[in-house]
């Protein structure tokens, strides 16, 4: 190995307030970054200096998918082969890839969901986001070149899209011309139990799948001040088909920040985090010159807008890990340690970060809360649901694929037909997943069912971090499940047992029915497999993660079954 | 101490508060098996072959580490807990040579599970690595129940020589960036063979004695 | 099954007294695990005890009585196994006897020095000690614990009247805060100090390490002072200044249990932080703020090891450190005390045992007409009042013409006795000497008769480990060839020499087994009163003191008084280097040990343990390494004023510049020959961790 210079690292290291593992992944990524790979002595330096045992050190290297024992190259591509970017192909571009990958000086990256699935296929390429890309433009994809990312959204009832259409959310200036930290300023002249009320009595549930009532994690995780409480705002978009949190991170961020500080006003919190995955490079940078704008201009640091409030936020970076969106995963990542998730109980609002009560909550999650404060909810009283809107991630084989915010209760075909313009080429709708890669394939006989989360959960559905994934009738069922199935062996933490092994041997089965047709008895092993991981994973993860396979069997299970011959 | 009633297959238990389920079960000699469990380190519930079902709740849950509660209604042995368990074995089966693991070996028979059922047609074998005069690390019949890092580190020796790397099923324990042990913090106390439940850490004259 | 039987057992390594079980295959041992769940170690071992203990297994071991093949040729030398012819037991105890015989009735008993054994059993070393009182009648008896902890034992018994470490292993996952110091903790203790960092890691105690190395300890520690060697009593008394100055001693404990605190305090003046400094090399900050830390804490103890106590200050390194105990409350709790690590397994019973010259059993001085009419009668002999000489002294006496005839079981004093040379020249003008021992060592290479011992896994008994603990030994094999237990080879020595001299011991040495020989310890040694195989066995060990059979022991000491009454204050002064560092011998040679071997290399260079550290080396900080022009591993000559050993060099800045750290156990570079015999005054214990030396490549590198 030539030598390197761990100057720029030690600099880096120093620049640390906290030198001690919590501060270990910023230091690996910035290594990766530095060296494009983290040599031994990197690994050992940062030991020395944050007092992390090596062995540890590597242990949290080899768990992450951005941080690297091995120099990845000059040219590092990330593809992505979720459901969607792979049936538009991408698995030839990574082939194509692969086959040049010693003499242009590329390394190629099979990843799972990059929250660019309007655009499909698409790829990072050192970092920066490529669209729509093709194996026939493999010199272009290697340079970079290719289409940016378009977000598009549309609205019946715009509320936390209300900035997009006039990009008031650009600065700090449009953001509060347009109504900005009135809902702060408002919250700050309460009291901080009325606050928490208001946010009960708005019924906002988690937007971040498991849909827990807000206010009731507010409540319990609210302490008296003088004992250290977190906040954490969940950035960590890995659901495959999910891309609503990038979109508001770059067209609303202030009021996810906003929505963090009022929070932290409820339940008595001086520190914030906010984890961006690691793959969101340019969503990291707009939400680190927000904060940076709001610290210049006293809506975060000490005595907040001139009242007793001191809250500081801080971004964290994932590093390629989807388990780490999973809550305790995530505290585990601040932590310095691997993205294990940890048993429950303890929840978090008793003992979260640090051990620390947490209040930890998804980027629209924040964002509502904010609008719900300057509103006083009663903007959403002319709304259908009582709950609101909510922000739908439609992609997959449809005409109009986008980010859509429509009321609670908007029929699925509706939002197809209507709002997505219906299948993509005129072709025969095939399948419908909801709720991304942990979510379900839709019975056909529940195409119009209404999307809340009474009507899912009663018909065994959820809408999670509201994916809906759209397949025309072209798209194998086995094809779409091998995607999902391979994303979950990728992604499972390994820690307990039936998720580390369901994964694989899920994969394996589903697999091998792709290219050979089903044997006897591979039925009843999904089953088993599923079933075992649905009752008894650690994490939601696991639980959730055989959810596609199993609604795939109760919908044609003959695929399943060895033919009779 | 304030004393806890409950159910537990049908039985009522009388445990003392801030028990878990596991202990209550055993002071009424319900046997319910565990893998990932020690006595003396702290459970990490990760094994799940402990679940049961308590009444109410949505999933099944880890005896080991869950405590009881007054007038909780536990099943060992429900359909869903039998699945889950026999799953779990013969998934075991298949990942890992569970020859010396006796433990196993007897809870497969207990549970019928079927150590074939999920073997892939090509079995990868690891060989062992001997790496040092002192003991043989075996990781073809690791099942990753993770006791030796935990004794490695915190729980025991806090030598941090062992860790576990990578994720998923490709998840193994492993020295910093792999290297010999000689070669790491490792001091060879060999406080992970102790707890080692497969005969995949041992030491090396056992070892060369088996062979 | 891997192995057909298992034998539980104690650890025949340090004092920490690790419960073991042996794992028995087709006649030996093939594997040892931790007795599961039992105290003193829960499970945990370290890697000698788990594979080290094969070197009862090596090919070397004696397995039959041997005697020198060419006896009383004038002046001894060295031979190897050639030198020696194997012979029957019956000639080889009947020659032994004989040639004691000879001296006891030429010279009497002053002409014999004898050394019995920490390795070996308590019964073992009660049976010899009693030998050598009541069959040679001389006090001459002494151990190597004079040449680890006798400072410890001489500066404690002076402040508090009792030399054995004052707390349990088992109060220290619990400690508030704690300083290490002089001890490599995690090298020469593992188990303890896994412990001792569990403390830190889990239970956010608070450690301060006081050591010139940076030992792997530090890594846990919130403070470390690194000072320079022998510069203990500057840092301890000026943290007493700090403690006195800022009012922050114990009031109401220094009126209640001590005396000497006012004459004490007024000494103080002087020695301020900044004097310290100077002399220690540690920043005053740092000794002010560990002052604040140890005297402000709810509980705190001290743990040492031979960094305090092998010195020709120990005895003053130990009063210093029993002077802050004593001003701050803390000794007599859980969480507290002071606390000298015992190196050896044995090391606490066989000064129990009354290894030592100026002691019967049980710490019965052997000058006090009373305890020596209880042993008188209990023997049913007559007992010499005047207390022995101590392990150099006997070695000194040689060279005067007063002792002619040396027995040693099972210790080595040429590899372990300072300033080998001189050691050397004094074993070569014995008359005679008897060796009890299970391999052929430099020592029993100038034996006159060696007597082929069972190793520990061999034989029954007890060991008595670093915190009072009494353990069982249990036999798991039989002793190879013809080799026997030291209690029944002694047995055996004491009736012939009886016979030889007209006198019956056979009588007084008759034992059917190990445990009887304890009971009659018990029935003279009031502490162990209570203790016996039986109840040892029923509570997997007893903490003496245990004076009836009603008594649970006594895992921590001092809560009510000290053996003295009062803790006693001691003024002390710091006293500079023995031997400073000069242009000549410009580095301080500091010695130690490693995890992978015991001292002297007997048992652990006979083991696998080799095979991970096979050869000896220097420890060298990188800027002299660059000053000296030395690469790492390049071979070098290390001398002293007094020899030279050859040696690689390993570069590190584990130890401060200017000095070197060599380890004791390899005998092909024996870091003795180089060590001063200068010794502490009252501890009679030599300066091992200082001595000035000089390093150069070695010829055979170029």
């Amino acid at each position: 190995m030539d030598s390197i210079s761990l100057k720029p690292l030690e600099a880096f290291l120093e620049s640390f307030e906290d030198k001690s593992r919590t501060s270990l992944l910023p230091a690996l990524l910035k290594a990766q970054e530095l060296f494009r790979y983290i040599p031994e002595e990197a690994a050992m330096l940062i030991s020395e200096k944050l007092k992390v045992p090596p062995v540890h050190i590597y242990g949290v290297i080899d768990f992450y998918s951005l941080l690297h024992t091995e120099p990845v190259e000059q040219h590092h591509i990330q593809v992505c082969v979720s459901p969607v970017c792979s049936s538009r192909g991408s698995h030839k571009i990574v082939e194509a890839l692969k086959g040049v990958e010693g003499d242009r000086r590329v390394s190629v990256e099979a990843v799972h969901c990059l929250g660019l699935c309007t655009n499909p296929p698409s790829a990072l390429v050192n970092n920066r986001p490529v669209c729509r890309i093709n194996a026939d433009k493999i010199d272009e994809l290697i340079e970079g070149k290719g289409a940016p990312p378009v977000n598009s959204s549309r609205s019946s009832h715009p509320v936390l899209t209300g900035r997009f259409a006039s990009d008031k959310g650009k600065s700090l200036k449009s953001y509060r011309e347009s109504g900005g930290f009135s809902g702060l300023e408002k919250a700050l002249s309460m009291e901080r139990g009325d606050v928490i009320d208001l946010v009960k009595n708005s019924g906002l549930l988690g937007r971040g799948g498991a849909a827990f009532p807000t206010g009731l994690k507010e409540e319990s995780s609210a302490r008296d001040g003088n004992s250290e409480v977190f906040i954490i705002c969940n950035a960590d978009e890995s659901e495959p088909g999910t891309f609503k949190d990038r979109i508001l991170i770059q067209k609303d961020p202030f009021s996810i920040l906003e929505g963090m500080i009022i929070t932290a006003y409820a339940v008595g919190s001086r520190k914030g985090y906010i984890y961006i995955r690691g793959e969101y490079a340019s969503e990291q940078d707009r939400f680190s010159r927000v904060i940076k704008e709001a610290e210049e201009k006293n809506l975060l640091g000490e005595g907040i807008m001139g009242s007793d409030l001191n809250f500081h936020v801080e971004i964290r970076s994932g590093a390629g890990a989807y388990i780490c969106g999973e809550e305790t995963a995530l505290f585990e990542s601040i932590e310095g340690n691997r993205g294990f998730p940890r048993n429950k109980p303890p929840y978090p609002v008793n003992s979260g970060l640090f051990g620390k009560p947490t209040d930890i909550n998804n980027v629209e999650t924040f964002s509502y809360i904010s609008h719900i404060l300057s509103s006083e909810g009663t903007d959403s009283a002319d709304l259908p649901s009582a709950s609101g809107t909510r922000l739908f991630c439609l992609s997959g084989d449809i005409k109009r694929p986008g980010l859509y915010e429509l009321p609670f209760g908007t029929p699925l075909s509706e939002v197809i037909y209507q709002w997505g313009g219906g299948i993509l080429n005129e072709g025969g709708l095939g399948s419908i997943i909801l709720g991304g890669a942990s979510g379900s394939f839709v019975p056909p006989d529940l195409y119009d069912i209404p999307l809340d989360n009474q009507s899912l959960k009663k018909a065994g559905l959820s809408m999670g971090s509201g994916v809906i994934m759209v397949f025309d009738d072209s798209r194998p069922f086995l094809s779409i499940l091998n995607d999902i199935t391979s994303f979950f062996n990728h992604e499972s933490c390994g820690k307990c047992y039936p998720c580390r092994m369901g994964t694989r041997l899920n994969h394996e089965i589903i697999s091998r029915i792709r290219k050979e047709g089903a044997r006897n008895g591979d039925l009843e092993k999904l089953q088993d497999i599923g079933m075992t991981m649905k009752d008894a994973s650690l994490c939601g993860l696991g639980q959730t993660a055989a959810t596609a396979v199993l609604s795939a069997i109760s919908l044609e299970p003959d695929l399943f079954k060895a033919e009779v011959s | 101490m304030k004393e806890i009633s409950l159910y537990i297959d049908g039985r009522m238990v009388k445990c003392p508060e801030g028990s878990t389920i596991l202990e209550a079960a055993r002071l009424k000699g319900i046997e319910i098996p565990t893998i990932c469990f020690h006595e003396s380190l702290t459970p990490p519930g990760l094994c799940r072959q402990c679940v049961v079902e308590v009444e109410g709740a949505r999933v099944l849950l880890p005896s080991c580490i869950t405590i009881v509660r007054e007038g909780m209604v536990v099943t060992t042995d429900s359909p869903r807990v039998l699945r889950a368990r026999k799953t779990i074995l013969e998934m075991l089966s298949a990942t890992a040579d569970l020859s010396e693991a006796p433990e196993l070996e007897q809870q497969i028979k207990a549970f019928g599970a079927d150590p074939q059922r999920f073997r892939p047609e090509e079995e990868i074998k690891t060989g062992p690595i001997v790496d040092n005069p002192f003991y043989v690390r075996d990781y073809g019949k690791c099942i990753l129940c993770g006791k030796c890092v935990q004794v490695c580190s915190e729980e025991v020796q806090l030598s941090y020589a062992l860790t576990v790397a990578g994720r998923g099923f490709d998840s193994r324990i492993s020295t910093f960036y792999g290297k010999p042990l000689p070669d790491t913090s490792c001091v060879f106390c060999g406080n992970c063979i102790e707890v080692c439940p497969t005969g995949a850490l041992k030491p090396r004259k056992e070892f060369e004695n088996d062979i | 099954m891997t192995y057909d039987r298992k034998t539980s057992t104690t650890c025949p390594f340090c004092g920490v007294g690790c419960q073991i079980d042996l794992n028995i295959r087709n006649g030996a041992i093939i594997s040892a695990a931790a007795t599961p769940g039992k105290a003193p170690n829960y499970g945990r071992l370290c890697v000698k005890g788990r594979f080290g203990t094969d070197y009862t297994h090596h090919q070397s071991r004696l397995t039959k009585p041997l005697i020198r093949k060419e006896l009383d040729r004038g002046k001894r030398t060295t031979c190897g196994m050639e030198g020696f012819r194997e012979a029957t037991w019956d000639e080889a105890l009947d020659l032994a006897a004989q040639r004691i015989s000879r001296t006891v009735q030429e010279s009497g008993g002053s002409a014999f020095g004898t050394f019995c054994c920490a390795k070996a059993t308590n019964e073992d070393n009660y049976l010899f000690q009693k030998f050598v009182r009541a069959v040679l009648k001389t006090n001459n008896i002494d151990h190597c614990a004079r040449l680890c902890h006798a400072a410890s034992v001489a500066g404690l018994q002076k402040a508090l009247g009792s030399a054995a470490m004052s707390n349990s292993i088992a109060e220290m996952k619990d400690l508030d805060l704690f300083i290490v110091t002089g001890s490599n903790t995690t090298e020469t203790h593992p188990v303890i100090s896994t412990y001792l960092k569990e403390a830190v890691v889990k239970n956010k105690a608070r450690l301060i390490v006081i050591d010139p190395r940076k030992i792997e300890m530090a890594d846990f520690a919130l403070l470390h002072l690194q000072h320079k060697p022998g510069t203990d009593v500057a840092v301890y008394q000026a943290m007493a200044h700090v403690i006195v100055k800022n009012k922050l001693y114990d009031k109401d404990f220094i009126d209640r249990r001590t005396e000497g605190f006012e004459d004490y305090m007024t000494s103080l003046e002087a020695f301020t932080p900044q004097w310290a400094e100077e002399i220690s090399g540690v920043p005053a900050g740092k000794i002010e703020e560990a002052a604040k830390l140890y005297a402000g804490a709810e509980r705190a103890a001290f743990y040492w090891g031979m960094g305090i106590s092998q010195s020709v200050h120990g005895t003053d390194n130990t009063l210093s450190i029993a002077n802050l105990a004593l001003m701050c409350g803390h000794l007599g709790k859980p969480g507290t005390g002071v606390n000298p690590l015992r190196g050896q397994n044995n090391v606490q019973g066989c000064s129990d045992s009354g290894g030592l010259p100026n002691i019967y059993p049980g710490y019965q001085s052997v000058s006090d007409e009373e305890s020596a009419v209880k042993f008188e009668k209990a023997w049913k002999t007559s007992l010499n009042r005047e207390p022995g000489l101590t392990t150099l002294e006997m070695s000194d006496a040689i060279g005067e013409g007063i002792i002619s005839d040396f027995i040693i079981m099972g210790e080595n004093p040429l590899m372990s006795e300072p300033d080998l040379n001189k050691a050397r020249k004094h074993l070569s003008e014995l008359k005679n000497m008897i060796v009890i021992d299970i391999f052929l060592n430099e020592t029993g290479e100038y034996a006159d008769v060696i007597l082929p011992a069972a190793a520990f896994s061999e034989k029954e008994g007890t060991f008595t480990n670093s915190d009072r603990r009494v353990q069982l030994v249990r036999k798991a094999l039989d002793p190879p060839g013809e080799a026997r237990a030291d209690w029944e080879i002694i047995c055996e020595l004491a009736g012939r020499v009886g016979d030889k001299l007209d006198r019956d011991y056979k009588e007084s040495f008759s034992y059917d087994s190990a445990s009887q020989i304890w009971d009659e310890m018990a029935s003279l040694v009031p502490a162990f009163g209570g203790i016996s195989h039986k109840r040892i066995e029923e509570e997997e060990g007893i903490h003496w003191p245990c004076p009836d059979s009603s008594h649970s022991g006594t895992p921590y000491l001092f809560s009510d008084t000290f053996p003295r009454g009062r803790g006693k204050f001691h003024r002390l002064d710091h006293t500079d280097l023995s031997e400073r560092p000069d242009g000549d011998f410009p580095y301080i040679l500091s010695t130690g040990r490693v995890l992978y071997h015991w001292h002297g290399g007997t048992m652990t260079r006979r083991s696998v343990l080799n095979d991970i550290s096979p050869a000896p080396f220097a420890e060298i900080h990188p800027d002299d390494a660059l000053r000296e022009n030395l690469a790492d591993n390049s071979r070098v000559i290390v001398s002293s004023r007094r020899g030279s050993i050859e040696l690689d060099i390993r570069i590190s800045d584990r130890s401060p510049e200017g000095v070197l750290f060599i380890p004791i156990h390899f005998a092909e570079a024996a870091v003795n020959e180089l060590t001063r015999d200068i010794r502490d005054a009252s501890a009679k214990i030599p300066d091992y961790k200082i001595c000035a030396v000089k390093i150069e490549r070695a010829s055979s590198a170029d």
